[in-house]
C-alpha cells in the first residue's frame, strides 16, 4: 500500500518518534530475551537470599524479593506481561471501536443514535464492580483482563472514530465518490479509513499506555495478573509490603512502568506531529 | 518624502525564496493595488511591512515608515505602530474576529490598548466607529457576536477596527474576496469613502478592484516586481508580458456569449423545491418550486448571491439532497430522488466539479488511482492496461502532464487540482456536467485556462453543463443561458446575450453593475443594492426583492410577481415591461 508507505515516511521524519518508538522496542526486547543472561528463573525461590540488595554478588543485579525470587527476571517478566496485555487490550479496542465509530458515523442518522446510546450506557456501568462482578463470576483468568480493559478502552476509540468519520463524510471528496457511484464499502476502505489511520494511530499510543495503568490497578488491587505469574502491577503491589526493608523491590518495578507510560505518552506527542499536516511539510522543506 | 518606503525587500524560508528585491514607496492618502497571481508574494510582503512574517523567515532590505525602519524596530515599537499607525484588513472577517467576544468588546479593546479614548467613552467611540462604516443600528450591534453578522457586516466591522486608530497606512489585503459581487462593491466603496488622508494598499488577484480604485499599481509575479506605474497608464499601455497576460486573462463582460443552441432538452426541472428543517416546527425553503431545462450541448448558467438557492437547485438535481417537492426529468424519465435510488448507469451520466480543488480529491489517492476510480467501478471488465491507457488519456485531454500522475492532491497546484477534478467528472463521458463555483477559488489566469477547458471539453463531447456561479463575468463568458436566482426563485432566465445584454429586472441590472472591470475609464463595480439579502427563514411578502429594489413600488409589497415573457427572456418582476434598464456600458439609466 503505498498510502501506508508515505505515512510510515511521515511518521519516521518526526524525531521525538524516532527516539521515543526505539526505546519502546529496546525495552521490549529486554523484556522478552533480558531473562535468558540471567542464572535465575522467574520462579526459584531462596531462604537464603530474601530481600537480598541490588548489586552483582549471585547474579541479581535488581535484588531480590521476600521469597527470594530474582527481581531482574521478575520485572522483565512482569515488562512483557504488562506491555503484552496492553498491547492486545487496545489492538482489540481499536478493531472494536474503528468498526463501530465507522458504521455509526457513516451511517448516521437513527442508527448512529442507537449506536451511540450504548456507548454512553456502557460507559455509565462502574468499570470497577464490573471487574470484581466479572471476577466473583468466573475463574480468574488473563483472557478476563483483556475483556475488562478492552470493554472500557473501545468506547473512547468509537467515539472518536464516529467524530471523524462525521467529519469527513461531509468532505467533497466523499461527495465526489458517491456521486461517480463508488459503492459504499470501497467509499468506507479508500476513502475515510485512510484519512482515519493518523487520529487512531495517534489514540492507540495513548490507549496503551491508559491499558498498561489499567491492568496495573487492577494486579495492584489483586484482581488481576496472579501469582506466580506476574506484572508490573503485581509487582509493585508486592513491593509495598517491603518498602521499608527493601525499597528496591518497589522501586525498580515503579520505574520500569513510570519509563513505560512515559515513553508512550511521547510518542502519542510525536505521532500528533506527525500527522500535522502542516507541520510536517515544514519539517521536509 | 514617501510615507512608506519598501526598499529592496527580500524574504526566504531556508533555501526557498518567496520575495527578491520589492520595492516601493506609498505616499500619504494614495491608493496602490499590489496585483498578482495566487502565491507570487502579495500576501508576504504586507505580512513583511507589519513585522508578522513567522521567526523562520530570512527578511533582508529595508522597510522605512517615516523615520523608522520597520524590519530593525523592536517589538514594542512595532507593537505601537501595528493598529494604530497602519492597519490590516484580512481577507475573510470570519477568521479575523475572535467568535467569543462581542464587537463592542474587540473593537474596545484596540481603543484601551492604544489608549485611543478614556475608559468611560470606549463604548461611544466604537458605537460612532461602527456608524461610520454603514453598520445598520450601531448601537445593538455593538453588543453581538461576529456570527450575527452576515459576511459583509463583519467585513464593515473589521474595516471599522482597522480605522479605529486613524492610521497613516491601511493594508487590505483581498478584502473582498470571501464576498459577494454586491456586497464586494459597497465595501469598496466604503473603503473609498471613508479612509480620508489614510494611504490604501490594496492586495488583489482582480485587475478589476484595482482598474476602479487605485491610483497606482504595482505588477508582482514569482515574488518580483514586474511593472509599476499609474493605473490609468499601465492599463492602456502594459509594458511587460506578464501584465499583458494578466489583462488578456481578466474576464470583462464585453465578450460576446456563447448562443444559445437548439438541441434536444436533456434535462428539466419540474416546480423543484428544496427546503432544510431548521427546528421541529420552521424549515429553510432555499428553492421555491422553480422550473428549467437544459438542452444537449448547452451550457445554463444558474447566478446570484450566496444564499439565493443556486447551489441547493443543483445538489437536488445530483441527488445530493433530495428535493422537498417536484421532480427533476432526465431525458424525459423522472430521476429517483436521492442517489442511493439512482442507478449506477445514471452516475455515469451526471458528474460534478466542485469549488474547492484541492477539497474534492481523496487526499490518500494518487491521481492516477482518483482518475481511474470511476473506471473501476463502471467498467470492472477493463484491464490494467487498458485502465492506465483511459486515464493517461483523459488527463492529456485536461492539459495535466503525464508526470502529475504520481502524485497527491496536496503536492497539486489549484489550478492543476482543479483539472484533476475536471479529468475526473469527464472520464465516464457524462451527458451532464455540474460546476458548482468550480472556477470561484482560482486566480484570473486559472480560472480563464479552467473555463476555456471546459468549453473545449464541450466542443468536443457535446455535454451539457450547468454552472453554478456567483461570478456575472464567468457566466457571460461560458453560459448559452443563463438564469438569475433570487432568494430561492428564478427571476430572470434567458438567453445570456438578452439577460446580460439588455436586463429586464432590476436584480440582474444590480449585479451586472457590481462586476468590477479591468478598465479604468469604466471599472464597473458600482453598489447600487442596498442592504443585505433578506434570510430565507422569513423572506418579504410580495416580491422577495421588494426590500432591496431600487425601482420598488407600493404593488411590489403585495404581489409575488411570476415568470412572464419579455423581450427574449422570462422575466419575475411586475414592472419588467415598462422599466428600461439600459445597456451594461451605458452608464445607468436613472
Amino acid at each position: 500500500m503505498t498510502a501506508l508507505g508515505r505515512t510510515a515516511a511521515r511518521i519516521a521524519s518526526v524525531r521525538l518518534v524516532r527516539t521515543t518508538a526505539a526505546l519502546l522496542l529496546a525495552i521490549t526486547l529486554l523484556a522478552v530475551v533480558g531473562p535468558l543472561f540471567s542464572p535465575h528463573g522467574a520462579i526459584d525461590t531462596g531462604f537464603d537470599r530474601i530481600l537480598a540488595p541490588p548489586g552483582l554478588a549471585g547474579g541479581h543485579w535488581f535484588g531480590t524479593d521476600n521469597l527470594g525470587r530474582d527481581l531482574f527476571v521478575r520485572t522483565l517478566e512482569g515488562t512483557r506481561t504488562t506491555l503484552l496485555v496492553a498491547t492486545v487490550a487496545s489492538i482489540v479496542s481499536l478493531l472494536i471501536g474503528v468498526v463501530y465509530g465507522t458504521i455509526a458515523g457513516y451511517v448516521g442518522g437513527r442508527v448512529d443514535a442507537v449506536m451511540m446510546r450504548v456507548v454512553d450506557t456502557l460507559y455509565a456501568l462502574p468499570f470497577i464492580f464490573l471487574v470484581i462482578l466479572l471476577m466473583v463470576a468466573f475463574e480468574r483468568n488473563f483472557l478476563l483482563i483483556f475483556v475488562a480493559i478492552g470493554a472500557v478502552n473501545w468506547l473512547d476509540m468509537a467515539r472518536i472514530v464516529r467524530g471523524q468519520t462525521l467529519a469527513l463524510k461531509e468532505k467533497e471528496f466523499i461527495e465526489a465518490a458517491r456521486l461517480l457511484g463508488v459503492p459504499t464499502r470501497r467509499v468506507l476502505l479508500r476513502h475515510v479509513a485512510p484519512n482515519l489511520l493518523g487520529v487512531v494511530l495517534v489514540y492507540l499510543t495513548l490507549t496503551i499506555p491508559q491499558a498498561v495503568l489499567v491492568e496495573s490497578f487492577l494486579s495492584f488491587l489483586g484482581l488481576g495478573i496472579q501469582e506466580p505469574a506476574t506484572s508490573l502491577g503485581t509487582l509493585v503491589a508486592n513491593g509495598v509490603g517491603v518498602l521499608e526493608q527493601a525499597p528496591w523491590v518497589l522501586l525498580i518495578p515503579s520505574l520500569f512502568l513510570f519509563v513505560i507510560l512515559l515513553l508512550f505518552n511521547f510518542l502519542g506527542d510525536g505521532l500528533r506531529d506527525a500527522f500535522d499536516v502542516r507541520l510536517a511539510t515544514e519539517e521536509r522543506q | 518624502m514617501s510615507l512608506l518606503v519598501v526598499d529592496s525587500l527580500s524574504v526566504a524560508y531556508g533555501s526557498r525564496p518567496v520575495l527578491h528585491d520589492i520595492s516601493f514607496s506609498l505616499d500619504r492618502g494614495e491608493s496602490l493595488g499590489l496585483v498578482g497571481l495566487s502565491g507570487s508574494g502579495k500576501t508576504q510582503t504586507a505580512l513583511a511591512i507589519l513585522g508578522l512574517l513567522p521567526d523562520d523567515a530570512d527578511v533582508r532590505g529595508r522597510v522605512r515608515f517615516e523615520e523608522t525602519d520597520l524590519l530593525e524596530a523592536d517589538t514594542a515599537t512595532l507593537l505601537r505602530l501595528r493598529g494604530q499607525r497602519i492597519a490590516m484588513v484580512f481577507q475573510d472577517p470570519s477568521l479575523a474576529l475572535n467568535p467569543y467576544l462581542t464587537i463592542g468588546q474587540q473593537l474596545g479593546a484596540i481603543l484601551k490598548t492604544h489608549r485611543l479614548a478614556p475608559a468611560d467613552a470606549v463604548r461611544d467611540r466604537v458605537i460612532a466607529a461602527l456608524a461610520r462604516v454603514g453598520l445598520p443600528d450601531p448601537g445593538e450591534q455593538v453588543d453581538r457576536y461576529p456570527h450575527q453578522l452576515s459576511g459583509g457586516m463583519r467585513q464593515r466591522t473589521m474595516i471599522a477596527a482597522a480605522l479605529l486608530g486613524e492610521p497613516d497606512i491601511l493594508i487590505a489585503d483581498e478584502p473582498t474576496t470571501a464576498l459577494d459581487v454586491t456586497v464586494q462593491a459597497e465595501i469598496l466603496d466604503l473603503l473609498d469613502e471613508i479612509r480620508g488622508d489614510t494611504a490604501l494598499l490594496l492586495i488583489t488577484h482582480d485587475l478589476g478592484i484595482v482598474a476602479g480604485r487605485c491610483e497606482r499599481m504595482l505588477v508582482i509575479d514569482a515574488g518580483r516586481v514586474v511593472e509599476t506605474d499609474r493605473t490609468a497608464g499601465l492599463f492602456k499601455a502594459p509594458r511587460m508580458p506578464l501584465t499583458r497576460s494578466l489583462l488578456a486573462d481578466a474576464l470583462t463582460l464585453s465578450e460576446e456569449p456563447p448562443p444559445p443552441g437548439d438541441g434536444d432538452i436533456l434535462l428539466s426541472a419540474d416546480r423543484l423545491g428544496v427546503s432544510y428543517p431548521v427546528s421541529r416546527r420552521r424549515e429553510l425553503v432555499a428553492v421555491r418550486d422553480q422550473s428549467f431545462a437544459i438542452r444537449e450541448g448547452e451550457t445554463l448558467a444558474i447566478v446570484g448571491e450566496s444564499g439565493s438557492g443556486k447551489s441547493s437547485l443543483a445538489r437536488a438535481v445530483l441527488g445530493l439532497v433530495p428535493p422537498a417537492s417536484g421532480r427533476v426529468l432526465f431525458r424525459d424519465e423522472p430521476l429517483p430522488a436521492t442517489l442511493d435510488a439512482r442507478p449506477l448507469a445514471l452516475k455515469r451520466d451526471l458528474s460534478l466539479v466542485f469549488q474547492d480543488p484541492p477539497g474534492s480529491l481523496s487526499p490518500s489517492m494518487r491521481v492516477s488511482d482518483i482518475l481511474a476510480e470511476p473506471l473501476r467501478v463502471h467498467s470492472p471488465a477493463l484491464g490494467k492496461a487498458e485502465r492506465r491507457e483511459r486515464v493517461e488519456a483523459v488527463a492529456a485531454s485536461v492539459g495535466l502532464e503525464p508526470s502529475l500522475l504520481d502524485r497527491y492532491p496536496h503536492q497539486l497546484s489549484g489550478g492543476q487540482a482543479q483539472r484533476v477534478a475536471v479529468a475526473r467528472a469527464i472520464v465516464l463521458k457524462p451527458k451532464l456536467l455540474v460546476c458548482d463555483e468550480a472556477v470561484a477559488a482560482l486566480d484570473g489566469r486559472t480560472r480563464r485556462r479552467i473555463l476555456d477547458l471546459l468549453q473545449a471539453v464541450q466542443a468536443e463531447t457535446g455535454l451539457a453543463m450547468l454552472f453554478i456561479t456567483h461570478d456575472i463575468a464567468v457566466a457571460q463568458s461560458i453560459a448559452h443561458r443563463v438564469a438569475v436566482m433570487y432568494l430561492g426563485r428564478i427571476v430572470e432566465i434567458g438567453a445570456t446575450r438578452d439577460v446580460f445584454g439588455r436586463p429586464r429586472h432590476p436584480y440582474t441590472r444590480a449585479l451586472i453593475d457590481a462586476v468590477p472591470l479591468p478598465d479604468p475609464l469604466a471599472p464597473g463595480g458600482v453598489a447600487t443594492l442596498s442592504g443585505e439579502l433578506p434570510s430565507a427563514l422569513e423572506p418579504p411578502a410580495g416580491c422577495a426583492f421588494q426590500t432591496r429594489c431600487p425601482r420598488v413600488e407600493e404593488r411590489c409589497r403585495d404581489v409575488t410577481p411570476q415568470l412572464e415573457p419579455v423581450g427574449g427572456s422570462r422575466v419575475a418582476c411586475l414592472r419588467a415591461k415598462e422599466l428600461d434598464l439600459g445597456r451594461p456600458g451605458q452608464g445607468r439609466a436613472g
